[in-house]
């Protein structure tokens, strides 16, 4: 790595305008690459959504839009994606908090286990659950996981990493001596957490919830593997049409939308990150 | 009279590691006492064992003759400022400040009149609505200070607060902590500090504390000129610590140094092994060598800004350090000479 | 730190031990003990049995593992060197380009992953590029998903790094 900068560094000083420009040089192929395999096919996906049977036009649009098989399954997504980042907050501020402040031996073992999880495909996790809850599992419970409250707490296992590193960190930052000194003054714990703590680490768990949301958003795995009666999300709904019916244009429709409502997440969580402590993608 | 502070065979171990090895100490009402001594020596551990931060292994801690030692350190009414100030980033000067107020429920109003009190006490008034951040060491300094006092403590607790300062900003520093001593003058406080010069400036009672223990306590003025230990001899004015032989014991006892006889006085237990002098640099005359001199070779010259500084080689091989107005040649041949009644201790206390 | 009594401590463990255990350690057990399971009638497995192991490691699932290695270590290491060079360019490249590289590069991360598929199904099933069906689809899918996590870590490093480093270099020769 040490060649690149040297190399900047001295045309840097000699010109810095031909440096900025043998930047972009070496920026086109990276850009080309996206542009061709990624863009590209996003195009072609915006093309098939505007194909009717008359050429092009809105009429799938209007279709699908107004089924109420698409009013369910964003209605389904959104509230279960919902419920999985409420719950990833809770649990992983919970268990960060344990682990930065009333510490016990072997909790940074507990916490790297905890990142384990995060080394899985997400319907392996879906597997574990059938063993436990499934209706010749440990807790067969009857229809418990089946349904969306089964798909809801895979989620939960799933993303809570997502938020807890993110909060593991910003605790980790909080120095030890301010949460004495502000017991010191005469605060309990939950004043201490509450007024010391959890300001300073807000940032960070904004921004981790945000990242949670959109990748709950868009979990297909564990919602596939499940495959839970009734439930029914925009990733399930796209594969559904695309891959099993072959039915593109539809298919595309939904997953236009679905992008949509994910670059709308997607940029509230750059712009949260931003303000917060670097990128949460890298810590993740 | 029931002392303000008390520690009664207090130890703090952290796993294998003694921190604080069976401290006895106590502290009046409204006196001001140092625990002075090296990094490792305990000083912060017994503060933070009488703040509460950490719980003693064994012994006792009370306050106003109360036994404290399984209390919360929310419950113990204590004023605390660390080294770093520990400033709430992410709140005001005055939000800091009616920290503790509204931890303990004072009411609003009362919270804004003592919050502006204490601020306009340290000198801080007109910073109220500023952030942490934006203040300079010394501001923040004045902050914590103000915060610790808002809650109008029995007991201060000061850890090295000093030590992030630069010198001439310790020197007013100092100046202020002496003009709130007097403004509150029963409150008890407790400074931990590794610097005597802050020792001596600010406290009635000096506690000089090494390697876990506390090695002795006295007022400034017995400590400084009968230290009745090596290590405060020399950790407190930077004393020289020559060997000589005892030729006699007793008060005054007789010692010989080289080919001269002095008088020196013994200031503690001496013990069975050698002894040694404790001289302060002041007080060594280096002059043309004489008859009535011991012979020394200077080693080294460093301008101090009020006088030389001269390491000095006597002829046994024992280094000196000397304090003169008058400068000589490194390598020249002078002759010192040692004053009677010097402090007399025994090596290794 | 927050709690100072050793009762109220104990509380809280005892709490963080139950959620723990329910909902992070259950689930990675009962996958731990169902791959050593020989048979599962009743509430537990039976029948320790090194048996799975075996099975994964030959056949037809050991070409199926085989296969995810080969194309995690492909696109691992080709996600890491575009995204490498991608970073190092974005650096030098000004600002205001710098700003839509980054969003570009990060892109893949805010679209569903079923949705590139779908996308590259139909933009790769036909001239001039088709290649549907083989092994560079899943290639290309891969390395999109994690361009994005390899660009943003070296970003992130190259903004640690000392500039002072790159001035201390000595000049390239000739």
């Amino acid at each position: 790595m040490s060649v690149a900068p040297a190399v900047v560094s001295e045309k840097q000083r000699s010109n810095p305008v031909s440096h900025s420009r043998r930047g972009l040089v070496w920026l086109l192929p990276p850009l080309v690459v996206v542009a061709v395999f990624f863009g590209y096919p996003l195009v072609l996906v915006a093309g098939q959504s505007l194909t009717t049977d008359t050429g092009f036009g809105l009429g799938v649009w209007a279709e699908v839009l107004g089924s109420a098989e698409f009013r369910d399954a964003a209605g389904q997504t959104v509230l279960l994606a919902l419920g999985a980042t409420a719950g990833c907050v809770l649990l992983g501020t919970f268990l960060a908090l344990v682990i930065a402040f009333v510490p016990f031996p072997g909790a940074r073992t507990l916490s790297r286990l905890v990142d384990t999880v995060l080394a899985f495909p997400s319907f392996l996790i879906a597997l574990a659950f059938t063993f436990l809850y499934g209706s010749a599992g440990v807790f067969g419970a009857g229809g418990f996981l089946y349904s969306p409250w089964g798909v809801l707490l895979a989620e939960i296992t799933f993303y809570t990493p997502f938020v807890m590193r993110p909060a593991l960190a910003a605790f980790g930052q909080v120095p030890g001596v301010h949460l004495d000194v502000a017991a010191s003054l005469g605060a309990r714990p939950w004043r201490v957490l509450g007024r010391v703590v959890l300001p300073a680490a807000l940032p960070s768990l904004a921004s981790g919830a945000c990242l949670t949301l959109l990748l709950a958003l868009n979990e297909f795995g564990i919602v596939l593997f499940l495959g839970a009666k009734g439930v029914t999300t925009l990733p399930m709904l796209v594969y559904g049409k695309g891959i099993v019916t072959f039915d593109f244009p539809a298919a595309s429709v939904v997953a236009l939308v679905d992008v949509a409502i994910s670059l709308l997440l997607y940029g509230s969580y750059r712009v949260l990150a931003g303000r917060g402590r670097g990128a949460a993608v890298d810590a993740a | 009279m029931t002392p303000a502070v008390e520690f009664r065979g207090v130890s703090v171990h952290f796993g294998r590691t003694r921190a604080l090895e069976s401290l006895d100490l106590t502290v009046a009402r409204g006196e001001t006492l140092a625990l002075l001594g090296p990094s490792g020596s305990g000083k912060s551990t017994a503060l933070k064992a009488l703040a509460g931060f950490v719980r003693p292994n064994a012994g006792r801690v009370f306050l106003d003759g109360e036994d404290v030692t399984d209390l919360p350190p929310h419950r113990r009414g204590l004023g605390v400022v660390v080294q770093s100030y520990a400033l709430f980033p992410h709140m005001r000067v005055d939000a800091n400040v009616a920290f503790g107020l509204k931890a303990r429920r004072v009411p609003r109003a009362e919270v804004a009149s003592r919050v502006a009190e204490v601020l306009d006490l340290v000198g801080m008034g007109a910073y109220a609505r500023r952030f942490p951040r934006e203040l300079s060491g010394g501001q923040q300094q004045r902050v914590a200070l103000a915060r610790a006092l808002a809650i109008r403590p029995g007991v201060l607790l000061l850890d090295e607060p000093l030590s992030a300062l630069d010198a001439a900003l310790r020197e007013d520093m100092i100046a202020e902590l002496l003009r709130l001593r007097a403004e509150l003058p029963d409150t008890t406080l407790v400074y931990v500090t590794h610097d005597q010069g802050e020792a001596l400036a600010l406290a009635d009672r000096i506690a000089v504390m090494r390697d876990a223990r506390l090695v002795e306590a006295g007022s400034c003025e017995q400590l400084y000129r009968r230290p009745a230990s090596e290590f405060t001899a020399s950790f407190l004015g930077a004393a020289n610590l020559i060997p000589v032989d005892l030729v006699s014991e007793g008060t005054p006892a007789t010692v010989r140094l080289g080919e001269r006889v002095l008088t020196a006085e013994p200031t503690g237990a001496l013990g069975p092994g050698p002894v040694a002098l404790g001289v302060r640099p002041h007080r060594v005359g280096v002059g043309a060598p004489g008859a009535d001199t011991l012979p020394a070779l200077v080693r080294a010259v460093q301008w101090r800004g009020t006088g030389y500084r001269l390491d000095l080689e006597l002829a046994g091989g024992a280094t000196i350090r000397a304090e003169v107005s008058e400068t000589f040649a490194v390598g020249a041949a002078v002759g010192v000479s040692i004053p009677d009644g010097c402090p007399l201790v025994g090596v290794g206390t | 730190m927050l709690l100072w009594t050793r009762r109220s401590k104990v509380l809280l463990w005892l709490v963080f031990g139950v959620v723990f255990a329910v909902v992070v350690a259950a689930p990675l057990v009962m996958i731990v003990l169902a791959s050593f399971a020989g048979h599962w009638t009743g509430v537990l497995p039976g029948g320790p049995t090194f048996g799975h192991y075996a099975d994964a490691l030959s056949g037809e699932t050991f070409a199926s593992l085989s296969v995810s290695i080969q194309t995690g270590v492909l696109a691992g290491t080709a996600a890491v060197l575009l995204g490498t060079w991608a970073a190092l360019a974005a650096e030098t490249a000004p600002r205001r380009v710098r700003h839509v590289a980054d969003t570009l590069f990060h892109l893949p991360i805010a679209v569903p992953s079923v949705v590139l598929g779908l996308a590259l199904l139909v933009a790769f099933s036909r001239p001039p590029l088709a290649f549907n069906g083989t092994r560079w689809i899943v290639l290309l899918g891969h390395l999109l998903i994690l361009l994005p996590f390899a660009y943003s870590t070296v970003t992130a490093a190259l903004a640690r790094v000392d500039p002072q480093l790159a001035q201390a270099a000595p000049p390239p020769r000739g």
